[in-house]
């Protein structure tokens, strides 16, 4: 699992990644009440801001962090968007895209660099 | 500290004044002034010292009477229509909590006005039978481009908006202007998958009633956004928006509770199906309980609104039309679900009794066939301009020119039949 600065995370299997939004984003956004999903099909460029996440004081952006195009998206977030919250890592996620340029990933950090990140 | 939150405002006193000069270091005004060139300053006493109050009201007074629309029978409508106000409206929003209280924030929005609010929307919705209402925009024409504008969010990748022809001009206007620096296209051609919106006005601009069902589900097919523009009077008679297949209905809300005021402040309503209400712009007002159980209201939904997404926010239209949206809510309160059917069908009798004689004159002939609620156009046989002066020597204001033919008149209840009788007569022998 990979982050992002601006705290999304991705999970590559392949040449298919699946990206939600940390833990931490997560905490800072509060409940969330209410997701906007990207088009299936879409194509999409790194850092395009493809989702909004609604919380009861701030709707908020979601950025790619690689480029693709969008293949999946959680649809169960639009009954619970509250999986965000409860399990923002794993079945909080937010949607699966096949990656256009792979080689973006190196410019994301591993996990232990993105929670050192936070400590600091 | 305490003046200051209590945003009161009372002029400073002296000690106050005498405390700020000294934190800047001067002793006096003139001093702290001293860098404007003395040849700027007034020197009292003037040799006009301006009128007394008396004065100056017999002043305005008579500019006042050189006004001379009192004296004319109003047929003019094209958006905003003589009606009359029901004494209550002025009784309730001249009262100072709603009429000196400027549109706050959640902080400072009392529990009265939040409550007015909510039920001004509640109405509304009820009025054109569809699921939410904002908190008011600030008339027709905005309401329109508003709800373009929810259409395109919407219906992303969308490029194009169907905007009937027969839709009021000056609405037409501000959708563009609105419009202007989006690449979106308004057009009048073929609805298919690139149409974002469907926008219509029924009654339309010349009054007639329109098949707008049969469009609504036409443009449906193609996944386009149903957006109906009304005189919200015509409600109160014909099919809601909501029975039409709208998914927005927006228009200005004038007609009820708000005299002509030569052009405003009117207020614009805007009313959704449930699934779009995130796409709202403004205010939604909330009912809720508080921690004690207790019924309470609160601004809802304002997660994009301009304070907190700032740049990406639904719309930059950060206030409402408070007081305007009372004066609406006191008036269809006032008239009632049974009222405003009484209202309407005055309104569709009156309109219907003037055009069957009109038309019955040689020299004058309808626009359409098609049905009418209270404003219908007539094509005359001279030019209207020529004939204007006939009717303005008899105090009538026949109506709305359009081109050289054509006058669209709108009647509403403040229209007696003797002096329907009197257009009439007026008429035959032009």
């Amino acid at each position: 699992m990979k982050f992002s600065e601006t705290h999304e995370w991705i999970d590559v299997k392949g040449t298919t990644g699946t990206v939600g939004v940390s833990e931490f984003a997560q905490k800072e956004l509060g409940d969330i009440v209410y997701v906007e999903l990207p088009q299936l099909g879409k194509t999409v460029k790194k850092g395009d801001p493809i989702a909004v996440l609604e919380s009861t004081k701030a709707a908020a952006d979601v950025y790619t962090p690689v480029s693709g195009t969008i293949i999946e998206v959680n649809h169960q977030l639009k009954e619970a968007p509250e999986l965000i919250n409860q399990h923002a890592e794993n079945s909080g996620w937010l949607f699966t895209l096949q990656l256009s340029n792979p080689e973006e990933l190196n410019a994301l950090q591993d996990e232990q660099a993105y929670r050192d990140g936070l400590r600091s | 500290m305490n003046r200051l939150i209590a945003m009161d405002f009372v002029a400073n006193q002296k000690n106050q004044w005498e405390e700020m000069l000294a934190a800047l270091g001067v002793r006096s005004i003139d001093e702290l002034l001293q860098a404007i060139p003395k040849k700027l300053h007034l020197q009292p006493p003037l040799k006009d010292d301006g009128l007394s109050e008396y004065e100056g009201m017999r002043a305005i007074e008579q500019v006042l009477s050189k006004n001379t629309f009192p004296q004319y029978e109003n047929y003019l409508g094209a958006g905003a229509y003589e009606h009359h106000v029901p004494a209550l409206v002025g009784a309730i929003c001249q009262k100072s909590e709603f009429l000196t209280s400027y549109t706050p924030y959640q902080a400072e929005a009392s529990q009265g006005m939040l409550q007015a609010t909510f039920e001004y929307q509640t109405a509304l919705a009820a009025l054109t039978g569809l699921d939410v209402a904002n908190a008011s925009l600030y008339d027709g024409g905005s309401a329109a481009a508003e709800a373009c504008f929810m259409a395109l969010r919407a219906n992303k990748g969308r490029s194009k908006i169907y905007l009937s022809p027969k839709v009021n001009p000056f609405y037409r206007g501000v959708i563009e202007q609105y419009l202007f620096s989006h690449s979106f296209t308004l057009h009048a051609g073929e609805i298919d998958s690139d149409t974002a919106a469907v926008v219509v006005q029924n009654p339309n601009f010349f009054g007639e009633i329109e098949d707008v069902a049969a469009l609504f589900k036409k443009s449906k097919e193609q996944g386009a956004i149903c957006i109906l523009i009304a005189n919200p009077l015509v409600y109160g008679l014909f099919a809601s928006a909501g029975e039409l297949g709208a998914d927005i209905a927006v228009g200005d809300g004038q007609p009820f509770g708000l005299p002509l005021q030569f052009g405003g402040p009117y207020v614009g309503y805007l009313t959704c199906r449930e699934s779009l209400v995130r796409q709202i712009p403004g205010r939604i007002v909330g009912e809720t309980v508080d921690a004690e159980g207790k019924r309470g209201y609160v601004l809802t939904l304002q997660a994009r609104e301009q304070h907190i997404r700032r740049e990406k926010a639904t719309s930059n239209i950060c206030t409402n039309q408070a007081l305007a949206a009372l004066a609406c809510l006191v008036a269809l309160s006032w008239y009632g679900k049974h009222g405003v059917r009484d209202l309407a069908l005055t309104n569709y009798q009156r309109a219907h009794y003037l055009h069957e004689k009109l038309i019955k004159i040689p020299g004058i002939s309808p626009f359409s066939q098609k049905p009418f609620f209270n404003e219908f156009c007539i094509r005359f046989e001279q030019k209207v301009s020529d004939l204007l002066p006939s009717f303005h020597k008899q105090g009538i204001q026949p109506g709305f020119p359009v081109g050289e033919h054509k006058l669209v008149v709108a009647v509403t209840e403040t229209k007696a039949k003797e002096q329907l009788d009197r257009y009439v007569e007026v008429a035959k022998h032009l």
